[in-house]
Protein backbone atom coordinates (compact mmCIF):
# COMPACT_ATOMS: atom_id res chain seq x y z
CA UNK A 1 0.00 0.00 0.00
CA UNK A 2 1.71 3.20 -1.37
CA UNK A 3 1.65 6.01 1.26
CA UNK A 4 -0.76 8.20 -1.18
CA UNK A 5 -3.15 5.51 -0.39
CA UNK A 6 -2.68 5.12 2.92
CA UNK A 7 -3.84 8.91 3.26
CA UNK A 8 -6.76 8.91 1.32
CA UNK A 9 -8.18 5.75 2.84
CA UNK A 10 -7.41 7.23 6.14
CA UNK A 11 -8.60 11.06 5.30
CA UNK A 12 -12.29 9.82 4.33
CA UNK A 13 -12.85 7.30 7.30
CA UNK A 14 -11.90 10.23 9.35
CA UNK A 15 -14.04 12.89 7.42
CA UNK A 16 -17.19 10.93 7.67
CA UNK A 17 -16.34 10.55 11.57
CA UNK A 18 -15.52 14.07 11.97
CA UNK A 19 -18.87 15.21 10.05
CA UNK A 20 -21.02 13.43 13.16
CA UNK A 21 -18.65 14.99 15.89
CA UNK A 22 -18.80 18.47 14.61
CA UNK A 23 -22.02 18.09 14.46
CA UNK A 24 -22.60 17.58 18.43
CA UNK A 25 -19.56 20.16 19.01
CA UNK A 26 -22.17 22.76 16.88
CA UNK A 27 -24.86 21.84 19.13
CA UNK A 28 -22.62 22.56 21.60
CA UNK A 29 -21.82 25.37 21.06
CA UNK A 30 -24.91 27.27 20.15
CA UNK A 31 -26.85 26.36 23.02
CA UNK A 32 -24.27 26.53 25.27
CA UNK A 33 -21.71 28.95 24.29
CA UNK A 34 -18.53 28.25 22.47
CA UNK A 35 -15.62 28.34 25.05
CA UNK A 36 -17.65 25.64 27.12
CA UNK A 37 -18.00 23.38 23.55
CA UNK A 38 -14.32 23.82 22.78
CA UNK A 39 -12.64 22.83 25.75
CA UNK A 40 -14.97 19.69 25.39
CA UNK A 41 -13.82 18.91 22.30
CA UNK A 42 -10.33 19.77 22.74
CA UNK A 43 -10.06 17.52 25.89
CA UNK A 44 -11.43 14.75 24.02
CA UNK A 45 -8.83 14.86 21.15
CA UNK A 46 -6.21 15.12 23.79
CA UNK A 47 -7.64 12.10 24.79
CA UNK A 48 -6.86 10.49 21.51
CA UNK A 49 -3.95 11.81 20.79
CA UNK A 50 -2.64 10.46 23.84
CA UNK A 51 -3.96 6.50 23.16
CA UNK A 52 -2.62 6.78 19.56
CA UNK A 53 0.69 7.73 21.18
CA UNK A 54 1.00 4.72 23.36
CA UNK A 55 -0.63 2.41 21.38
CA UNK A 56 0.76 3.12 18.09
CA UNK A 57 4.88 2.33 19.73
CA UNK A 58 3.38 -0.84 21.12
CA UNK A 59 1.49 -2.19 18.09
CA UNK A 60 4.46 -1.87 15.31
CA UNK A 61 6.70 -4.03 17.97
CA UNK A 62 4.21 -6.68 17.41
CA UNK A 63 5.56 -9.29 14.66
CA UNK A 64 4.30 -8.84 11.53
CA UNK A 65 2.57 -11.06 10.47
CA UNK A 66 0.85 -11.93 13.86
CA UNK A 67 0.23 -7.75 13.96
CA UNK A 68 -1.63 -8.33 10.23
CA UNK A 69 -3.48 -11.34 11.21
CA UNK A 70 -5.11 -9.58 14.39
CA UNK A 71 -5.35 -6.02 12.87
CA UNK A 72 -6.68 -7.57 9.95
CA UNK A 73 -9.42 -9.05 11.21
CA UNK A 74 -10.35 -6.32 12.93
CA UNK A 75 -10.15 -3.66 10.17
CA UNK A 76 -12.52 -6.62 8.21
CA UNK A 77 -15.11 -7.46 10.59
CA UNK A 78 -14.92 -3.56 11.23
CA UNK A 79 -15.39 -2.73 7.21
CA UNK A 80 -17.80 -5.27 6.71
CA UNK A 81 -20.24 -3.63 9.26
CA UNK A 82 -19.76 -0.14 7.71
CA UNK A 83 -19.88 -1.33 4.25
CA UNK A 84 -23.36 -3.19 5.22
CA UNK A 85 -24.99 -0.51 6.85
CA UNK A 86 -24.00 1.67 4.06
CA UNK A 87 -25.59 -0.60 1.70
CA UNK A 88 -28.85 -0.97 3.75
CA UNK A 89 -29.16 3.29 4.07
CA UNK A 90 -28.65 3.58 0.36
CA UNK A 91 -30.74 0.38 -0.60
CA UNK A 92 -33.49 2.22 1.41
CA UNK A 93 -33.83 -0.57 4.18
CA UNK A 94 -32.85 1.92 7.02
CA UNK A 95 -32.52 5.85 7.06
CA UNK A 96 -30.21 7.65 6.19
CA UNK A 97 -27.82 9.79 8.87
CA UNK A 98 -29.80 13.15 8.58
CA UNK A 99 -27.33 15.18 10.35
CA UNK A 100 -30.11 18.65 10.16
CA UNK A 101 -32.09 15.86 12.41
CA UNK A 102 -29.41 14.75 14.93
CA UNK A 103 -28.24 18.42 14.58
CA UNK A 104 -31.82 19.88 15.94
CA UNK A 105 -32.78 16.83 18.89
CA UNK A 106 -28.91 17.89 20.52
CA UNK A 107 -29.65 21.57 20.26
CA UNK A 108 -33.27 21.18 21.66
CA UNK A 109 -31.75 18.91 24.60
CA UNK A 110 -28.92 21.08 25.07
CA UNK A 111 -31.06 24.20 25.68
CA UNK A 112 -33.35 22.28 28.07
CA UNK A 113 -30.59 21.35 30.53
CA UNK A 114 -29.65 23.27 33.76
CA UNK A 115 -26.24 25.29 33.66
CA UNK A 116 -23.84 24.28 36.17
CA UNK A 117 -20.57 26.83 36.35
CA UNK A 118 -17.45 25.33 37.99
CA UNK A 119 -13.69 27.77 37.75
CA UNK A 120 -13.35 28.83 34.51
CA UNK A 121 -15.58 26.80 32.81
CA UNK A 122 -18.57 28.43 32.36
CA UNK A 123 -20.80 25.19 31.84
CA UNK A 124 -20.25 21.78 32.34
CA UNK A 125 -23.05 20.47 30.44
CA UNK A 126 -21.14 21.76 27.19
CA UNK A 127 -17.98 20.96 27.90
CA UNK A 128 -19.56 17.42 28.50
CA UNK A 129 -21.77 17.30 25.49
CA UNK A 130 -18.77 17.87 23.22
CA UNK A 131 -16.39 15.84 25.38
CA UNK A 132 -18.58 13.07 24.57
CA UNK A 133 -19.53 13.60 20.70
CA UNK A 134 -16.01 14.17 19.78
CA UNK A 135 -14.53 10.91 22.20
CA UNK A 136 -17.39 8.48 20.75
CA UNK A 137 -17.03 9.25 17.07
CA UNK A 138 -13.10 9.80 17.30
CA UNK A 139 -12.80 5.90 19.18
CA UNK A 140 -13.25 5.15 15.63
CA UNK A 141 -10.87 7.64 13.75
CA UNK A 142 -8.16 6.35 16.50
CA UNK A 143 -9.05 3.13 15.67
CA UNK A 144 -8.39 3.77 11.89
CA UNK A 145 -5.49 5.59 12.65
CA UNK A 146 -3.64 2.70 14.60
CA UNK A 147 -4.86 -0.03 12.09
CA UNK A 148 -3.26 1.61 9.20
CA UNK A 149 -0.81 2.93 10.72
CA UNK A 150 0.73 0.07 12.65
CA UNK A 151 0.32 -2.20 9.31
CA UNK A 152 2.57 0.10 7.40
CA UNK A 153 4.49 1.37 10.07
CA UNK A 154 3.22 4.85 9.09
CA UNK A 155 1.07 5.99 12.54
CA UNK A 156 2.31 9.64 12.20
CA UNK A 157 1.11 9.49 8.86
CA UNK A 158 -1.84 8.33 9.24
CA UNK A 159 -2.33 10.41 12.22
CA UNK A 160 -1.62 13.32 9.98
CA UNK A 161 -4.12 12.21 7.53
CA UNK A 162 -7.13 11.99 10.65
CA UNK A 163 -5.56 15.75 11.46
CA UNK A 164 -6.21 16.84 7.95
CA UNK A 165 -9.78 15.65 8.18
CA UNK A 166 -10.24 17.09 11.49
CA UNK A 167 -9.32 20.40 11.01
CA UNK A 168 -10.93 20.78 7.46
CA UNK A 169 -14.50 19.38 8.63
CA UNK A 170 -13.70 21.34 11.68
CA UNK A 171 -12.76 24.63 10.40
CA UNK A 172 -15.98 24.02 7.67
CA UNK A 173 -18.54 23.41 10.22
CA UNK A 174 -17.41 26.57 12.02
CA UNK A 175 -17.43 28.43 9.54
CA UNK A 176 -20.93 27.99 8.22
CA UNK A 177 -21.96 27.85 12.17
CA UNK A 178 -24.73 24.58 10.72
CA UNK A 179 -24.77 20.53 10.50
CA UNK A 180 -22.60 19.55 6.96
CA UNK A 181 -25.58 18.16 5.59
CA UNK A 182 -24.26 18.45 2.14
CA UNK A 183 -21.44 16.22 2.49
CA UNK A 184 -22.35 12.50 0.83
CA UNK A 185 -21.79 10.67 4.25
CA UNK A 186 -23.62 7.51 3.12
CA UNK A 187 -21.58 7.27 -0.29
CA UNK A 188 -18.31 8.11 1.84
CA UNK A 189 -19.22 5.40 4.44
CA UNK A 190 -19.77 2.86 1.45
CA UNK A 191 -17.10 4.18 0.10
CA UNK A 192 -15.10 3.86 3.14
CA UNK A 193 -16.05 0.32 3.93
CA UNK A 194 -14.94 -1.02 0.48
CA UNK A 195 -11.50 0.15 1.50
CA UNK A 196 -12.02 -1.07 5.51
CA UNK A 197 -13.10 -4.30 3.95
CA UNK A 198 -10.47 -5.19 1.27
CA UNK A 199 -7.49 -3.59 3.27
CA UNK A 200 -8.54 -6.08 6.30
CA UNK A 201 -8.89 -8.98 4.01
CA UNK A 202 -5.38 -8.58 2.03
CA UNK A 203 -3.86 -8.00 5.69
CA UNK A 204 -5.56 -10.73 7.43
CA UNK A 205 -4.65 -13.66 4.93
CA UNK A 206 -1.30 -12.58 5.00
CA UNK A 207 -0.95 -12.49 8.14
CA UNK A 208 -2.79 -16.15 8.49
CA UNK A 209 0.32 -17.40 5.63
CA UNK A 210 -2.00 -16.94 2.87
CA UNK A 211 -0.12 -15.51 -0.70
CA UNK A 212 -2.39 -13.27 -2.76
CA UNK A 213 -1.88 -14.05 -6.44
CA UNK A 214 -0.19 -11.34 -8.24
CA UNK A 215 0.87 -9.98 -4.72
CA UNK A 216 -0.41 -6.50 -3.76
CA UNK A 217 -1.43 -6.14 -7.04
CA UNK A 218 -4.25 -8.19 -6.03
CA UNK A 219 -5.65 -5.25 -3.99
CA UNK A 220 -6.77 -4.05 -7.70
CA UNK A 221 -9.30 -6.71 -8.22
CA UNK A 222 -10.08 -7.03 -4.65
CA UNK A 223 -11.24 -3.40 -4.00
CA UNK A 224 -13.44 -3.10 -6.88
CA UNK A 225 -15.00 -6.65 -6.68
CA UNK A 226 -16.44 -5.72 -2.72
CA UNK A 227 -17.38 -2.03 -4.51
CA UNK A 228 -19.33 -4.47 -7.23
CA UNK A 229 -20.85 -6.67 -4.35
CA UNK A 230 -21.81 -3.71 -2.31
CA UNK A 231 -23.59 -1.76 -5.69
CA UNK A 232 -25.28 -5.11 -6.60
CA UNK A 233 -27.12 -5.76 -3.29
CA UNK A 234 -28.07 -1.94 -3.33
CA UNK A 235 -29.48 -2.10 -6.53
CA UNK A 236 -31.14 -5.57 -5.50
CA UNK A 237 -32.60 -3.85 -2.26
CA UNK A 238 -34.06 -1.17 -4.44
CA UNK A 239 -35.36 -3.47 -7.13
CA UNK A 240 -37.40 -5.11 -3.88
CA UNK A 241 -38.42 -1.49 -2.56
CA UNK A 242 -40.00 -0.43 -6.00
CA UNK A 243 -41.55 -4.07 -6.93
CA UNK A 244 -43.28 -3.63 -2.96
CA UNK A 245 -44.46 -0.51 -3.38
CA UNK A 246 -46.32 -1.44 -7.02
CA UNK A 247 -47.91 -4.27 -5.08
CA UNK A 248 -49.16 -1.99 -2.29
CA UNK A 249 -50.48 0.25 -5.06
CA UNK A 250 -52.03 -2.39 -6.40
CA UNK A 251 -53.53 -4.26 -3.93
CA UNK A 252 -57.43 -3.11 -3.04
CA UNK A 253 -57.37 -1.47 0.34
CA UNK A 254 -58.66 -3.68 3.08
CA UNK A 255 -62.19 -3.51 4.08
CA UNK A 256 -62.40 -2.24 7.77
CA UNK A 257 -63.98 -4.95 10.27
CA UNK A 258 -66.79 -3.02 12.01
CA UNK B 1 -18.07 -0.03 38.56
CA UNK B 2 -19.57 -2.84 37.03
CA UNK B 3 -22.17 -0.74 35.87
CA UNK B 4 -19.27 1.82 33.95
CA UNK B 5 -17.10 -1.93 32.86
CA UNK B 6 -20.34 -3.15 31.16
CA UNK B 7 -20.86 0.29 29.89
CA UNK B 8 -17.35 0.20 28.24
CA UNK B 9 -17.99 -3.45 27.15
CA UNK B 10 -21.20 -2.48 25.44
CA UNK B 11 -19.51 0.14 23.19
CA UNK B 12 -16.70 -2.20 22.57
CA UNK B 13 -19.22 -4.53 21.00
CA UNK B 14 -20.61 -2.21 19.15
CA UNK B 15 -17.72 -0.66 17.73
CA UNK B 16 -16.11 -3.78 16.52
CA UNK B 17 -18.95 -6.50 16.48
CA UNK B 18 -21.95 -3.80 15.13
CA UNK B 19 -25.31 -4.69 14.75
CA UNK B 20 -24.56 -8.34 13.63
CA UNK B 21 -22.82 -10.85 15.00
CA UNK B 22 -23.25 -13.32 12.64
CA UNK B 23 -20.88 -12.12 10.01
CA UNK B 24 -18.34 -11.06 12.84
CA UNK B 25 -18.14 -14.65 13.68
CA UNK B 26 -18.47 -16.02 10.15
CA UNK B 27 -15.03 -13.60 9.27
CA UNK B 28 -13.58 -15.10 12.53
CA UNK B 29 -14.19 -18.67 11.68
CA UNK B 30 -13.19 -17.95 7.97
CA UNK B 31 -10.22 -16.27 9.33
CA UNK B 32 -9.26 -19.58 11.37
CA UNK B 33 -9.58 -21.59 8.20
CA UNK B 34 -7.29 -19.39 6.15
CA UNK B 35 -4.75 -20.56 9.03
CA UNK B 36 -5.56 -23.76 8.46
CA UNK B 37 -5.34 -23.84 5.09
CA UNK B 38 -2.21 -21.92 4.45
CA UNK B 39 -0.43 -24.74 6.32
CA UNK B 40 -1.26 -27.44 3.86
CA UNK B 41 -0.28 -26.74 0.23
CA UNK B 42 -4.01 -25.63 -1.00
CA UNK B 43 -4.29 -22.04 -2.08
CA UNK B 44 -6.14 -20.37 1.04
CA UNK B 45 -6.41 -16.62 -0.15
CA UNK B 46 -10.30 -17.16 -1.83
CA UNK B 47 -11.56 -18.13 1.80
CA UNK B 48 -11.60 -14.52 3.06
CA UNK B 49 -13.31 -12.92 -0.39
CA UNK B 50 -15.63 -15.78 -0.49
CA UNK B 51 -16.79 -15.37 3.70
CA UNK B 52 -17.11 -11.53 3.04
CA UNK B 53 -19.43 -12.17 -0.77
CA UNK B 54 -21.09 -14.58 1.08
CA UNK B 55 -21.83 -13.05 4.55
CA UNK B 56 -21.85 -9.82 3.72
CA UNK B 57 -25.23 -10.67 0.90
CA UNK B 58 -26.64 -13.12 3.71
CA UNK B 59 -26.50 -10.59 6.25
CA UNK B 60 -28.01 -7.68 4.21
CA UNK B 61 -31.08 -9.64 2.35
CA UNK B 62 -31.89 -11.07 6.39
CA UNK B 63 -32.46 -7.44 7.61
CA UNK B 64 -34.10 -6.55 4.44
CA UNK B 65 -36.37 -9.66 4.75
CA UNK B 66 -37.14 -8.69 8.68
CA UNK B 67 -38.07 -4.83 8.22
CA UNK B 68 -40.44 -5.24 4.94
Amino acid sequence: MSAGALFIAVFLACTVEAVEATTIVLAAGLARGWRSAGYGALAAVAVLAVVVAALGPALTAIPTDALRLVIGTLLLVFGVQWLRKAVLRAGGVTALHDEDAIFTTKLATARRAASHQMGTVPDWYGVTLAFQGVLLEGTEVAFIVLTFGSNQHAIPLASAAAGAAILLVGAAGFAVRAPLARVPENALKFLVGVMLTGFGAFWAAEGAGARWPGSDAALLVLLPGIALLGLLLTAGLRRQGVARDRRAAASPPTPVAS
Amino acid sequence: MSRRLRAVAAFVYDLVIGDDWRVALGLAVAVAVTVAMSRTTFPSWWVLPTAILALLSFSVRRTARRRA
